[in-house]
């Protein structure tokens, strides 16, 4: 798969100062670490941008670190359609939030909904329902704390819509 | 935006025949309109990627055979690139696995196409051509269980190779398989191309344009027809696809018409890459020489010791990647299949995420409803062509 060459990082870095961080490419990945603060203007810029032009959101997930702080890093694999390239953007939900990215991909709709009841994890700026889950379910079952067997204590989750 | 305000809220579906296994919509209508619609989807959720975190490497294989239960190979072919990229040992898998491998993934996307032309046609009202593809596709699952073992869970990739090498009946039968299936696709095109209740029932409904797919994220053959070229065997080649000559069939009204079209053109295409492959495939070896990898030959594993340790080894540790995350995608039969995988150096994926096509595929219904009437509803799902076990995992 082709990755986003080395010169295209350094327009990032030079866009974005230190808040955009290069992280070590691994069998020919390569992966930018982003600040919350600024992930919409950087996901616009790597939308938009003619050297860019990452026009769609391949995946979106998440992946829990306990014990670390904050403890959720969301992950956005990018891809630019016209230029073959891809991209993975990593960004560290603080206080569990991240933004939402669906004005820049619809495709971030169910992903974001999956990644919320999943981890947690709260998009900010939509609405949020569970995808895969009973609303009520009161558990995120990919944190790494959540028994692979499940809770044994009963709970109400049936809604009946 | 206002919402229209609705007369009816017909709820269709989950064990509604033509949704394609558990899904369901709840409908808005005005008169037959749909106002606004809702998918509401998860009756079949397993908690794979879960599962996945608990296994070793080589337990996750028959776990993913049943994510996508039409389509075993493709989703075992997807997992097994994502863990030989980690291991750093694409290059090393030998030639004639490669083309086995290209082999059985073509001859899937056959056989999932084959239900979802069933399928499509039965729920349209065409009951003779799901008679037909079950025909065909019954060769194919012959095939499956010749070389594999399994009809539909086949368990035939392995992580630095395939299971077993083709025997001589396998080739002998796929030689005949090929000769007569491309026929039986012109007897389906009889029956439907030209049909004008078909014509009508898929001609100009469901239209998705290129910008709305790509930023939907849609891939396979429902952005194929919308005018797109993306396909991952061409972007991304895997396996020996950059060596076998293949078009990608690429249609322009992204309609449920077009993406019957590209489905066909697609079945032609992978029987001329079989038939490629046939003729390419070298002799040799079919699985990686590494035992840290593989398990080694049953003969080596009951008559010496060191067989029998590497054997005992390899069970009890399974296979130990470095620290990393990867990304790999192949093209299944509904899109691209990729999978990510975050490993901290254990015998156990520290995470590891599948990217759904049919999920992301049927994200867009909701929208794409709007303004159609309740009978399209069911065409459009069918060309969507959704698989609830992989919508849901």
């Amino acid at each position: 798969m082709l990755y986003v060459k080395k010169e295209l990082l350094q327009v990032l870095k030079k866009e974005f100062k230190d808040r955009v961080r290069e992280l070590p490419v691994f069998r020919g990945e390569s992966t930018v670490e982003v600040d919350k603060e600024i992930l919409l203007p950087f996901m616009g810029f790597l939308k938009h941008d003619e050297r860019f032009k990452m026009d769609m959101l391949v995946d979106l997930t998440a992946v829990d670190y306990p014990g670390r702080k904050p403890r959720f890093v969301v992950v956005y694999h990018l891809r630019s359609i016209p230029l073959k390239h891809n991209l993975r953007v990593k960004c560290w939900a603080e206080n569990d939030e991240v933004p939402t990215v669906i004005e820049l991909w619809r495709a971030a709709d169910w992903l974001e909904r999956e990644v919320y009841e999943m981890f947690g994890v709260r998009f900010t700026g939509r609405e949020l329902r569970k995808l895969l889950l009973p609303q009520k379910y009161p558990y995120y079952p990919l944190r790494k704390d959540f028994p692979l067997e499940g809770k044994e204590t009963p709970c109400e989750v049936w809604d009946w819509e | 935006m206002e919402r229209e305000k609705a007369d009816l809220i017909l709820n269709m579906g989950p064990q509604h025949p033509s949704t394609h296994g558990v899904l369901r919509l709840v409908l808005e209508l005005k008169g037959e309109k749909i106002v606004n619609s809702d998918a509401i989807i998860g009756y079949v959720h397993r908690g794979v990627e879960k599962l996945a975190e608990h296994r070793k490497y080589m337990q996750i294989l028959p776990v993913f055979d049943r994510v996508d239960y039409v389509s075993a190979n493709t989703n075992e072919l997807g997992f097994v690139l994502a863990v030989e990229k980690l291991l750093g040992i694409e290059d090393k898998i030998p030639r004639r696995a490669q083309f086995l491998r290209v082999i059985m993934a073509e001859l899937t996307r056959i056989s999932s196409h084959l239900i979802w032309l069933g399928t499509h046609a039965l729920e349209l009202g065409a009951m003779s051509v799901f008679l037909y593809a079950f025909r065909e596709r019954e060769m194919i699952l012959d095939l499956f269980e010749e070389i594999a073992g399994g009809r539909l869970h086949t368990g035939y990739m392995r992580i630095g190779g395939v299971a077993a090498d083709a025997t001589e009946r396998f080739i002998e039968e796929l030689g005949k398989f090929l000769e007569v299936f491309p026929e039986k696709l012109n007897e389906y095109e009889t029956l439907l191309t030209e049909n004008r209740i078909w014509l009508s029932r898929t001609k100009g409904v469901g239209v998705i344009n290129k910008e709305t797919a790509i930023n939907w994220g849609i891939t396979g053959p429902t952005l194929r027809a919308a005018g797109c070229d993306y396909d991952v065997r061409k972007y991304y080649p895997y396996c020996v696809y950059d060596e076998l000559d293949f078009k990608v069939p690429v249609y322009q009204n992204g309609d449920v018409y077009d993406r019957y079209r590209v489905r066909m053109d697609e079945m032609r295409e992978s029987v001329k890459i079989i038939k490629q492959c046939l003729e390419k495939m070298p002799e040799g070896p079919v699985q990686i020489e590494d035992t840290t990898i593989i398990l080694p030959p049953k003969e080596e594993v009951y008559n010496t010791m060191v067989g029998l340790i590497q054997h005992f080894e390899l069970v009890i540790h399974g296979i130990t990647p470095p620290k990393g995350e990867v990304y790999a995608a192949v093209e299944g039969p509904r899109g691209e299949l990729g999978y990510y995988i975050v490993s901290d150096g254990s015998n156990k994926p520290y995470r590891l995420r599948i990217r759904p096509p049919s999920l992301i595929n049927i994200a867009i219904l909701p929208e794409l409803l709007k303004g159609h009437y309740v009978a399209d509803v069911i065409s459009i799902i069918g060309s969507l062509d959704p698989l609830m076990g992989e919508v849901d995992r």
